[in-house]
């Protein structure tokens, strides 16, 4: 396939641009290039079978792979050493206990092996923070959404708003704490069923087909 | 009072009166946790002539300061309580791995004391400080698979649950409860709570384990998965060569068995391919164990969805089969398991195994129909010595002769004959309903020793079903065959299959000798280390090595981290000459609870726990037997572990028959390391008073065992 | 890297032309008898008929707003970007240690096909500081290059052997070291595993020609009590520790 009009992967910003239109969604309709599927770590029928997710971040591509996920539960753990400077699950901002016993028909008490870390989309109109009666979420200088803790006063708007149910309020807190795209998870995910690929590398591979 | 790392309280829940309360833990810190605080509290509030279904029995469900902490492969939960099926009926511990123990810490507690019993079927219920005894009446009788799903769907799917089965119902001594999928505690706690009533527990926690040192403890982490870790059993080198090792493991007994080519052939979305797991690259951990391919052989692959394992491991040792083919024998096809019922189910068929699907997997489809029905009835096998005793009737015919005619004809032989999976998932659920004079193998090798006169030759032939490495009623758990006398001599100590992991995972690392050992004599000094089958005769530094392994078991089951991966012995770094660090676990104490602990202070503490198995173990003896000393009652060996191998003598390159006199100075060294009466085996006033257990010396010398 | 990406040339399909090994060659192993190394990229195309690719998608749909594109233009500016200009030699290393990175050894024959002035850049190579790194291992067919930075001396000298082809010889040297490092008797399937992937058929027959020739006569067969094949050299390792150690243990998990 000739890819003459494959202008719109040229540098990273571009190629983000384009990302960003299928952040979050499925692509499972679509054919991957040979090098695009080598940069994600999946393949072609991963990608039909709908197990690869992609989100746009400021540092790069998020890839979800969810036939990888062993719920080791590593995430929850570094998100929330990262983040809340103590170790827990439920307030953590990615979410892997939650899905692995129940989720729907799937978990291991459906006697399946179907679990996977549920992300925050990082909503480009994000329920959460136009649910918030304080107006506690805003874009940080980084473009991600995050709660203003000064200003959340814990009600749990956000929590109920998300279809998601992403954000949490801590208990021990009282403030809710959503994702900030820190990396914390993916750094520390020992299957790589979360993968952010930098900007660059997307870009090149975009390019390398023709 | 909440500490950094320790929660801070206990739970006391009694069944009987249905009272729960919660007690500050600061006084049992020192004791660490899990273990530890179990052993202290066992003792001091169930007095140990009571047996274990009696109304005064307890249990302790502990776990520790590094559970729920972020630490690798702390994810484990103990429990301690007094054995129905060992000689002595003294302290022992069932653990399991899964979710469940740290939701307990996030619930805000560091254990569960369970007291009484309920006159109705109940389950218990945590959701953080809201703790309920719940109605189990629709549960009873139901499997461990179902149970926990119920539990589940009536909680919430945030909750972790852990369930016992029919076997634990029917009060079956070989029992266990059960959690997430194939993870269980066995040593007869399911009958524990059967015998309370209790189905199981369910519990949800919000909270979080609180870090002394973060920065500390994300450095910690990142050092130990970058440089320290291997694969399952800490193995440091791959099974099959990958291009940025030295060395791979040739003998075949590693873990590290992803590779390249190897896959998850069944996974979501296709295959995966395991490929290189470079030391290093943190985002590839989780493909180094192929456990399946370890367990079942290359075949295994087929079958494979994905890897599971417990919480905050990042080295996966749990296969996640789907087993198509058994469909056609109506048996569930998604199983998981990673011990003895996921690799033994051919013990069951002595008539041979056949294959079902691809060469070589029938093996494979029998232990995953087993593992299954093992794990759904709730039943334990005394690692292995359930399916060695089912072996050992039917090969010598004596099946025919203990059980009655109409009884062994009921057995569907012709399944056994046909390598049906319905077989051995038959066999198991008669013994977990305790049907027949088959079931007398579900009350223990003792029992079965009893029942059916088998007599002392029973346990001292040589014979490969016969693992028993004392009289007292389980088999060796990675003995002489790894670690010689050192092995021998932390097999003897415990109530139940040892369980200690340290010197296997360093022999069967797939490191070469010569590598390995200077690692170990690094640690240790000279001469503690021998290589495979060519093992020279005692000296201090194998009693030491012995002490080190002994000692630290205890802190892994008290702080809780797994023992398969625990310690970092050694390394898979060529850069850090193969050497682990053992300072690691004291580091991780440190950061985590900000108490100052070094590799001595922690292996003190650690040691106090032993000193407490060994009192309690003495008691036990002594009221039961009237025995005033254990080096020849609880720490006899059998004579098979001598006599075995006629063709050899002791200490000749390729074998592991054992040498009677350099056994006894084995023991000699290690008594004295330990500081216990070199005659007797039992803890000395001197020594007892150095951990600050005075009253244990004292009711000793009450008893009159304590040594002059 | 990211795990389970199709590095070319890493993954390896076997494919056994015309048949096994055959015999001749003065008891070498006939060339085309042996292995064929087919280094695909995995055939994804197969899947993919009929549907739209990726990128030509994302360019048919509207922009939307990129909420992160001050801040990553901010941030490009705090870190320009330094290319460094590399010699020809450091050019040359960085394509070693690329294909060392995906556990292939690079044949000087090879090289020397497609540039003639590649003794020029391995004289300048040698000389350069910086790619140190980059080692020679030699066979009997020819010298390869790999970076130590990215492949085990040890492995290199697996991947020689895998490179010439000779499964006799490989499997006699690989018995030998195998025996005399760790030391350990080999299994016959380790030679099924990667890289070598042979087939059973392959050692089977490498095997029977292995322990006829004079020149390997240290390397015995044993069998096992489960009837595993092992191969072991008597210049290091007796027989009957061998035999100990191919003994399963007692049944332990």
């Amino acid at each position: 396939m000739e890819r003459e009009k494959g202008q719109g992967f040229l540098d990273a910003q571009m190629t983000r641009r384009q990302f960003l239109k299928v952040s979050g969604k499925s692509i499972a309709g679509l054919a991957l290039s040979a090098s695009m599927l080598s940069l994600f770590g999946c393949t072609q029928q991963e990608v039909e079978q709908d197990q690869v997710r992609t989100w746009a971040m400021p540092q790069g591509l998020l890839v979800v792979n969810e036939a990888k996920c062993t719920g080791c539960q590593r995430c929850e753990i570094n998100c929330t050493l990262f983040n809340d400077g103590v170790c827990s699950t439920y307030i953590s901002r990615v979410k892997i206990g939650r899905n692995l016993n129940m989720h729907g028909s799937d978990g291991i008490q459906n006697q399946n092996f179907v679990y996977f870390p549920d992300t925050c989309r990082q909503c480009e109109d994000p329920a959460c923070g136009n649910a918030c009666p304080q107006k506690a979420i805003y874009a940080n200088e980084q473009g991600i959404k995050v709660v203003d803790q000064e200003k959340c006063i814990g009600c749990g708007a956000c929590v109920e708003a998300c279809p998601w149910h992403m954000p949490t309020v801590n208990p021990e807190t009282k403030k809710s704490s959503k994702c900030i795209a820190c990396g914390a998870c993916v750094a520390g995910c020992p299957s790589g069923a979360l993968s952010i690929i930098p900007w660059d590398a997307v870009a090149a591979a975009a390019q390398e087909i023709v | 009072m909440a500490t950094y790392g320790w929660a801070g309280q206990i739970l006391r829940i009694n069944l009987t009166t249905g009272a729960i309360t919660t007690e500050d833990d600061s006084h049992l810190q020192k004791y660490i946790g899990g273990m530890g605080m179990g052993y202290r509290i066992i003792y001091d509030e169930v007095p140990m002539e009571t047996r274990a279904h009696d109304e005064g029995s307890k249990f302790f469900m502990g776990v520790g300061p590094l559970t729920g902490a972020g630490v690798p492969c702390s994810g484990r939960m103990n429990i301690s309580f007094l054995s129905s099926w060992t000689k002595g009926y003294s302290i022992l511990d069932a653990h399991m791995g899964g979710h469940i123990g740290p939701q307990l810490k996030y619930a805000g507690y560091d254990g569960v004391i369970v007291e009484g019993k309920s006159a109705t079927p109940v389950y218990i219920k945590i959701d953080d400080s809201n703790v309920t005894i719940e109605d189990a009446s629709d549960m009873w009788g139901k499997g461990t698979f179902e149970a926990n799903k119920m539990m589940t769907e009536l909680c919430g799917r945030e909750f972790e649950t852990a369930s016992i089965g029919p076997a634990g119902e029917n009060l079956v001594n070989y029992s266990t409860l059960n959690t997430s999928f194939g993870n269980s505690a066995g040593a007869g706690i399911g009958a524990v709570m059967g015998s309370k009533k209790l189905k199981g527990i369910a519990i949800r926690g919000t909270g979080s384990v609180k870090i002394a040192d973060v920065a500390e403890l994300r450095r910690l982490n990142d050092y130990m998965l970058k440089d320290l870790i291997g694969a399952n059993n800490n193995h440091n080198v791959p099974a099959v060569p990958q291009s940025w090792a030295e060395y791979s493991a040739v003998g075949g007994k590693n873990r590290w068995s992803g590779a390249p080519g190897r896959m998850w052939e069944k996974a979501e979305g296709g295959p995966i391919d395991t490929g290189e797991q470079p030391c290093g690259d943190i985002n590839k951990i989780a493909y180094r164990c192929l456990k399946g391919v370890f367990d079942n052989g290359e075949v295994a692959t087929k079958y494979i969805v994905k890897m599971g394992g417990c919480s905050s491991c990042p080295v996966r040792c749990y296969t996640q089969y789907e087993i198509d083919v058994l469909s056609d024998y109506d048996l569930p096809i998604n199983t998981c398991n990673t011990c003895m019922p996921v690799i033994s189910a051919q013990m069951f068929y002595p008539s041979g195994v056949k294959d079902f699907k691809y060469e070589g997997d029938g093996k494979l489809v029998l232990n995953g129909a087993m593992s299954h029905a093992q794990d759904d009835l709730g039943v334990w096998c005394n690692y292995g010595n359930l399916y060695r005793e089912f072996n050992w009737l039917c090969k010598t015919g004596k099946i025919k002769e203990f059980l009655p005619e109409a009884e062994y004809n009921s057995i569907p032989w012709e399944w056994e004959k046909n390598c049906d999976p319905r077989f051995c998932v038959e066999i198991l659920r008669r013994i977990a309903y305790k049907e027949g004079e088959l079931a007398t193998l579900g009350e223990g090798t003792i029992a079965v020793q009893e029942k059916w006169n088998l007599g002392q030759e029973w346990m001292d032939m040589v014979d490969s079903n016969n693992q028993n490495i004392t009289y007292n009623g389980y088999p060796k758990h990675h003995g002489p065959e790894d670690s010689g006398q050192i092995g021998m001599l932390f097999n003897l100590m415990y109530n139940r299959d040892c369980m200690i992991h340290h010197l296997t995972n360093v022999e069967n690392s797939g490191a070469p000798y010569e590598v390995s050992k200077k690692v170990m004599e690094g640690f240790f000094g000279e001469g503690c280390y021998d290589a495979k089958k060519a093992y020279t005769p005692m000296n201090r530094n194998k009693a030491k090595v012995a002490k080190w392994a002994f000692n630290d078991k205890q802190f892994h089951d008290s702080a809780t981290v797994c023992n398969w991966m625990w310690p970092m012995t050694q390394s898979p770094s060529k850069a850090r000459g193969y050497a682990g660090d053992l300072n690691l676990e004291a580091d991780f104490m440190t950061a985590v609870t900000g108490v100052d602990y070094t590799r001595e202070s922690l292996e003190f503490d650690s040691e106090r726990i032993s000193q407490m198995l060994r009192v309690m173990t003495a008691i036990s003896f002594n009221i039961h037997y009237g025995a005033t000393e254990l080096r020849n009652t609880h720490d006899a060996i059998p004579a098979w572990v001598f006599d075995k191998e006629p063709d050899f003598q002791a200490f000749q390159e390729g074998t592991i028959k054992m040498d009677r006199e350099d056994m006894e100075l084995a023991k000699d060294m290690f008594y004295e390391e330990m500081g216990w009466d070199i005659k007797t085996g039992i803890p000395t006033r001197a020594t007892l008073e150095k951990f600050d257990l005075a009253e244990m010396a004292d009711d000793l010398a009450k008893r009159g065992i304590l040594p002059a | 890297m990211l795990f389970g990406r199709k590095k070319p040339g890493f993954m390896k399909e076997e494919e056994v032309v015309g048949g096994v090994i055959r015999e001749g060659m003065s008891g070498s192993i006939d060339k085309n008898g042996v292995i064929t190394v087919n280094e695909t990229e995995e055939s994804q195309e197969a899947h993919t008929e009929g549907k739209q690719d990726l990128l030509d998608y994302l360019e048919s749909q509207p922009d939307v707003e990129d909420p992160f594109a001050e801040i990553v233009a901010e941030q490009e500016k705090k870190e320009p970007e330094k290319p460094q200009e590399l010699t020809r030699a450091q050019h040359f290393a960085e394509f070693i240690r690329l294909r060392s990175g995906a556990a292939q050894l690079t044949a000087y024959q090879t090289l020397k096909a497609e540039d003639e002035e590649i003794d020029q850049i391995i004289e300048e190579l040698r000389e350069d500081e910086s790619c140190q790194d980059v080692k020679t291992i030699k066979g009997n067919r020819d010298v390869y290059f790999y970076s130590v930075n990215r492949m085990s001396d040890n492995y290199a000298m697996i991947a020689m052997y895998v490179e010439e082809k000779d499964l006799v010889e490989t499997i006699a040297q690989m018995v030998r070291f195998n025996c005399k490092t760790y030391p350990a008797p080999t299994p016959l399937t380790y030679f099924e595993n990667h890289p070598y992937f042979y087939t059973q058929a392959q050692i089977e027959r490498a095997v029977s020609l292995l322990v006829e020739k004079e020149t390997y006569r240290d390397v015995h067969p044993l069998t096992n009590s489960e009837g595993t094949k092992y191969l072991y050299s008597d210049l290091t390792m007796s027989e009957v520790y061998a035999k100990a150690l191919i003994e399963p243990d007692e049944f332990t998990a």
